[in-house]
């Protein structure tokens, strides 16, 4: 099957049919089925299993295009580097749009972006501010489009269990909250990590200091510099920018979303 | 004794090869494409940078951003944001500049409050290394207990199902 997301040609297929269908609710948002023959990267699943010579196991395989990802024996961590793969390939490659490691939740009308590296407790403060009534846009990518407005990348919420490296996937709902479906103008932007007991006390950050912290997180920073700093520039152009440790991540949100 | 600053004559000329600008109006932001830096420099650093064009002297400079200042401070100010250009790469061929102390606390300190008195900024650069896409995806970073491919930002747990995400 091919799909386009964000522009980008996308062609998945498998050695055993029916496979599209079981990891249908795995794949990124915003993937929609096309009918083109040319894609930009072939995924190949190689679907292992008991071989016919006793003792022997034929191993699951991932391709992407001719480059061997994965081989495993079990299928599971062949869907999960799928699943991975094709969200970074969307986030690096994708043609007309920019994308920055945050989180983005939707407020009055406007977004409010979280730029900032894994276990820097992004998905925490956004599902305490979808928990306090915000909308929700992504715990992973702000999706940037050339004048700067974010859309929603809205996978399911990756919650870290405390003390440990491995995360869970729960659904927007689980919050009490709603995925947004519109592009939203970015009002405020909070460049900030958790640190046990500290106090919200921010800096004010300029224009190009806030530019300049979300750059830290684009995917695309290196390959297309111009383009990426051109859509940060509109992106910060009517926004706030704020630096400064957190404390609890439930009480940051009231604090946030009463600014 | 306090140091003399010796002003020299020469004329900086700001590098503009290898570089992408993108004006805020006030500010800019600059990425070195050799070397994948992003510089984020505020009004009076832009201010400087922009007028070093190889025809205006430290003096001129001064002059012309920091006029309501005395002059010995304009010039130390010129010379602490040239100094920062500089080491930045952002300045082409700055041999003929006397360098400048940065290390000189009491001193930048009372300059940067004798400019904020009177309603300027000192020249200041923020920086920073642009991130590769590995640095920038979702994923623990190397060196943290992994058990699959799929948790590690390089996209490779060494040693699964139990080992440590790697390079």
């Amino acid at each position: 099957m091919s799909f386009n997301c964000c522009g980008l040609r996308i062609g998945i297929r498998a050695t055993r049919p029916g496979f599209l269908g079981m990891i249908e609710n795995r794949l990124p948002p915003g993937l929609k089925p096309t009918r083109t023959p040319v894609v930009d990267r072939m995924y190949s699943v190689v679907i292992g299993g008991p071989a016919s010579r006793r003792g022997l196991h034929r191993m699951n395989l991932l391709y992407v295009n001719a480059t061997r990802l994965v081989r495993e024996r079990e299928l599971e961590p062949v869907v999960e580097s799928l699943e991975v793969d094709l969200r970074r390939s969307i986030a690096h490659w994708a043609p007309r749009l920019v994308f920055i490691h945050a989180g983005v939740v939707g407020w009055r009308g406007r977004a409010i972006v979280i730029p900032g590296h894994s276990m820097s407790g992004k998905s925490t403060l956004v599902a305490a501010l979808v928990r306090a009534g915000a909308t929700y846009y992504s715990d992973e990518y702000a999706v940037l489009d050339h004048r700067g407005r974010v859309f929603p990348f809205a996978k399911p919420l990756s919650i870290r269990e405390p003390g440990s490296y491995k995360s869970t996937d729960h659904p927007v709902e689980q919050f009490g909250g709603h995925a947004g479906r519109e592009p939203l103008p970015v009002a405020l932007v909070i460049v900030t990590r958790y640190a046990e007991g500290a106090r919200w006390r921010p800096r004010r950050l300029r224009p190009s200091e806030a530019a300049l912290a979300l750059l830290r997180h684009g995917v695309a920073a290196r390959r297309d510099p111009a383009r990426v700093m051109k859509a940060l520039r509109h992106c910060v152009a009517d926004a706030e920018a704020l630096r400064g440790a957190r404390g609890e991540a439930t009480e940051m949100a009231r604090k946030i979303l009463s600014l | 004794m306090a140091r003399r600053i010796e002003l020299d004559s020469a004329c900086p000329k700001a590098k503009t090869d290898d570089l992408l600008v993108e004006d805020f109006g006030k500010e800019v932001l600059l990425y070195d494409t050799r070397k994948d830096r992003a510089h984020s420099l505020n009004e009076s650093a832009y201010a400087i940078w922009k007028q070093c064009d190889g025809k205006h002297s430290i003096a001129d400079l001064a002059h012309d951003i920091y006029k309501t200042l005395p002059r010995s401070e304009a010039e130390t100010l010129i010379q602490l944001g040239l100094e920062r250009l500089r080491r930045r790469g952002l300045l082409e061929d700055a041999s003929g500049l006397k360098a400048f102390d940065l290390s000189r606390r009491q001193l930048l300190r009372k300059l940067v409050i004798g400019a904020a008195a009177a309603g300027l900024a000192a020249p200041t650069i923020a920086s920073m290394v642009a991130p590769t896409p590995a640095n920038a995806f979702s994923g623990l970073p190397n060196g943290t207990p992994c058990s699959s491919n799929s948790q590690c930002q390089s996209g490779f747990c060494a040693g699964a199902p139990m080992g440590m995400c790697a390079a």
